[in-house]
């Protein structure tokens, strides 16, 4: 029995440290959209639904528009149920654009023409309705009667509606979607400039979303430093054959690629962290001050519902991410395969874990997406490993 | 050689390596190393040098476009009755409904409006009697009066009279009694001076006599006064008391009650329906079923024959855009546009910052309630130095723009970015008109494939 057991550790912790890396890559791939907003924070004078038209018809006319949303968040709102009479308090959102800039993952977009149309989050909706099918239902808040048009998840309790066109509310962020742009800063810079908001506090989410990205990679960057050690070391042994020991090097090298690269780690440094000159050491000591003023900024500002959703994201990540390590890490997985029947039952575990992973957390999206990543790179890491085990010393 | 030879190659480390070869090993080496770094730093000077997109300033006007969204308002209304207070039964018409001249608006409940006129029936009964009973008292209440104005009359010619004779009277008892006083003193010497104890007792009495006889004339005269004031006054009063009205009020009533029931049995005649005087659209409604109609019109309706006005909110800064009498652009449902004039821009009271703008439209265009969208662009002076908004940047209260500069340096001629503090003039969302030191020819950083700052090396994309 305890020797059965011990055969299943290394499957079992493949597998789970697979469903793990599924569940990193899905809150990162949640958090990928809100990298590429970016949030304008209106002080002075907050604008208005005649404002906000009108921003969008000086956007319109530019040569190339952003797409932008304005919102406010509303605390300690109380919403109810129509036809049950349940009440519940939520933090409202209300928006003058389309809310998948804030809410990337709630489904269908509202857009100003939505009416009466609502998104609640998945407890909202439990805690209304006595169910997360709450689509076609009705929503009362502020004496005005909602439909849901999508559940989404969030972690705090949310309801978000288009404003109402004739109604006097002030919107004091704008979200700007700065995807595919080659200088998003720049960008958002230029379009608080052309609207008359210089100078106002923009928060770029590129940086959380790109350490959830981080976290999201760092199995498959664990993988191709283990894979490359074992070359690197077969290599080492192999020194008075200096060609089987370059060829080692060179599988070494090739084996880390091409985890890497089915894994898809692209790596990228942001244009705005390398300097004009790299003896300019000015452009260090402004950048560390910039970001520092930003970081600090955003650390202690009040954080609203897209920011809430960025981090938690940020963090499942992270945590998926790092338990998944730390089971990969487990001395099972790093003793070799006893046998061909044990390497064919590891190979099965990483299936069924990948498997396990996607059906798990993600579903059709996440597979499209991580497709290589999870069902590739962990056989093709398992088969290096076997390789490199059998290479003679 | 073959492969597996090449494969198998096992070094010999018994055999010792010479000072020609080391030297050969680190020559080699230093030669990649240098190699490597060469690849390096043009590596890194492609990528770390800005890429931008510049513009050189334009001589031109900004045009400031105002688009705002409104609605389409009829020019005029007329408005549609019915009698107050009848339940309503149906409405077949919605606001913004398109209606033609005899079309059914809404219907009045039949019973509600029989038992209306039943109950108007009876309240002009009563009213008719009323007033009957109103015209008899009157009748009575004028024979009294005049009766008592007669009766005031004979009383004030009697107490006339009366004084008349009373003082007539009086006179001639003083007459008698001066005369006896008058004859005493002539027959005897009778010194009116001395005091009464000295005088004959005769004298003393016919002069009292005469002074008693004065008095009482007197009284008379002033009785006669009173008397006929007394007596005038009763005849005022009678002139003076409240005509009686009432009769003539409620025979008004009995005609409005008239009115009011002949309109309701017509009402209820036409089947307490109610049709479209006119073409038009509905503009308001305040009918609805199972309420009762007011006393105000039941809907507005707007015919299209007086054409259409838009209106719509714009800031004060935009203001100085538009002016009464512009001509705008209306994009109108369906892609339909139409000239209009603006008619009117007045500040609104409840919305502070706020201008209503009215813009009449050419009659034939557009219906009641209809969205519409107002363009107008209005062209600026022409200035001197426009750039792209986005090539505008600030910090503080500051505004500047950066311009591409060759310098001279040890690796040859580069070039980067200096900063220009310029002063902003006017703007729209797409171009800055700015003074300062820029000149035609000075090459504007409009865009970047990262953020530019000042003394940053940049290379200008080809254009």
């Amino acid at each position: 029995m305890t020797t059965a057991l011990r055969r299943l550790e290394g499957p079992l912790a493949l597998l789970l440290a697979l469903a793990l890396w599924a569940g990193a890559c899905l809150f990162a791939g949640a958090a990928a959209p809100l990298g590429e907003r970016a949030a304008l924070q209106i002080g002075g004078a907050p604008a208005g639904v005649p404002a906000a038209r009108e921003m969008a018809a000086a956007e319109a006319r530019t040569e190339h528009p952003l797409a932008f949303t304005l919102w406010r968040q509303e605390d300690g709102q109380t919403v109810e149920s129509p036809a049950l009479g349940r009440e519940r308090t939520v933090s409202v959102l209300m928006l003058w654009g389309e809310s998948a800039l804030l809410l990337p993952d709630a489904r269908p977009s509202l857009a100003p023409a939505a009416g009466n149309g609502c998104l609640i989050d998945r407890t909202t909706a439990l805690s209304l309705f006595g169910d997360a099918r709450a689509e076609g239902q009705k929503v009362r808040w502020n004496g005005r009667d909602y439909t849901v048009r999508g559940v989404f998840d969030a972690p705090e309790a949310t309801l978000a509606v288009e404003a109402d066109p004739a109604s006097e509310v002030l919107f004091d962020r704008v979200t700007l979607d700065l995807s595919g742009e080659e200088n998003p800063r720049g960008r958002a810079e230029e379009f608080a400039m052309r609207h008359g908001l210089p100078g106002e506090r923009i928060v770029q989410y590129g940086g959380l979303a790109a350490l959830a990205r981080f976290f999201c990679l760092l199995p498959a960057l664990a993988a191709a430093c283990s894979l490359a050690v074992r070359f690197f070391g077969r290599a080492r042994a192999r020194r008075d054959w200096p060609v089987q020991q370059a060829l080692l090097w060179i599988a070494a090298v090739a084996a880390a690629a091409a985890v890497l690269w089915l894994a898809g780690v692209r790596p990228a440094v942001p244009q705005d962290l390398i300097p004009t000159r790299w003896s300019d050491f000015s452009f260090w000591e402004t950048l560390f001050t910039e970001r520092r003023a930003e970081w600090t900024d955003y650390l202690w500002m009040k954080k609203e519902r897209p920011d809430v959703l960025l981090l938690t994201a940020l963090l499942k990540a992270a945590a998926c991410s790092l338990a998944a390590l730390l089971l990969a890490a487990r001395p099972a997985l790093r003793r070799p395969a006893a046998g061909p029947r044990a390497f064919a039952f590891l190979l099965a575990a990483c299936l069924c874990g990948s498997f396990a992973g996607v059906a798990l957390v993600g579903g059709g999206e996440l597979l499209a997406r991580d497709l290589p990543m999870l069902w590739l790179t962990a056989p093709l890491w398992l088969a290096a490993c076997r390789a490199a085990e059998k290479i003679p010393d | 050689m073959n492969l597996k030879t090449i494969f198998t190659y096992k070094t010999d480390r018994s055999r010792p390596v010479t000072i020609q070869r080391r030297a050969l090993r680190l020559l080699a080496g230093f030669l990649v190393f240098m190699l490597a770094c060469t690849l390096l730093s043009r590596a890194a000077d492609s990528l770390t040098v800005a890429q931008v997109t510049t513009e050189k300033p334009a001589r031109a006007a900004i045009p400031h476009t105002v688009e705002k969204d409104g609605r389409l308002e009829p020019a005029q209304e007329r408005p549609v009755t019915a009698e107050g207070g009848i339940l309503v039964g149906s409405v077949a018409v919605g606001e913004g409904q398109q209606v033609k001249a005899g079309d059914l608006l809404f219907t009045l409940d039949a019973d509600d409006l029989a038992r209306q006129v039943l109950e108007k029936q009876l309240e002009l009964q009563r009213a008719q009697l009323q007033l009957q009973e109103a015209q008899q008292k009157a009748a009575l209440g004028e024979e009294k009066d005049e009766l008592s104005a007669l009766r005031a009359q004979e009383d004030y010619d009697m107490a006339m009279e009366r004084s008349r004779l009373k003082l007539q009277q009086a006179g001639e008892d003083r007459r008698r009694a001066r005369q006896a006083l008058r004859d005493y003193k002539n027959d005897n010497d009778v010194d009116e001076d001395e005091d009464d104890e000295d005088l004959d007792p005769t004298y003393i009495a016919l002069r009292d006599d005469y002074r008693a006889k004065q008095r009482a004339y007197e009284e008379a005269l002033s009785d006669q006064d009173r008397a006929k004031v007394d007596a005038e006054r009763v005849l005022e009063d009678l002139e003076l008391e409240d005509p009686d009205n009432s009769a003539a009020t409620l025979g008004i009533d009995v005609r409005l009650r008239q009115l009011e029931l002949s309109r309701l049995q017509a009402l209820s005649e036409a089947g307490g329906e109610i049709y479209a005087p006119i073409d038009g659209a509905v503009t308001a409604l305040s009918v609805a079923p199972g309420k009762r109609t007011a006393d105000e019109a039941a809907l507005l309706l707007a015919g299209a024959e007086a054409g259409f006005r838009f209106t719509c909110e714009i800031t004060d800064d935009e203001r100085e855009y538009l002016s009464p009498g512009d001509k705008v652009k209306l994009e109108l449902p369906g892609h339909k546009r139409a000239d209009g004039t603006v008619e009117s821009i007045a500040a609104l009271a409840d919305k502070n910052g706020f201008a209503k703008v009215t813009v009449s439209l050419p009659a034939g265009k557009g219906e009641a309630g209809m969205s519409a969208v107002l363009s107008a662009t209005t062209r600026s002076e022409q200035y001197r130095t426009t750039v792209p908004v986005s090539a505008l940047h600030k910090e503080g209260e500051r505004y500047y723009v950066l311009a591409v500069r060759e310098t001279e340096s040890v690796l040859g001629v580069e070039q980067s970015a200096e900063r220009l503090d310029v002063t902003l003039l006017d703007r729209n969302e797409t171009t800055a008109a700015v003074e300062g030191p820029l000149t035609t020819d000075d090459w504007i950083i409009t865009g970047g494939n990262k953020t530019v700052r000042e003394n940053d090396r940049v290379r200008p994309e080809a254009t």
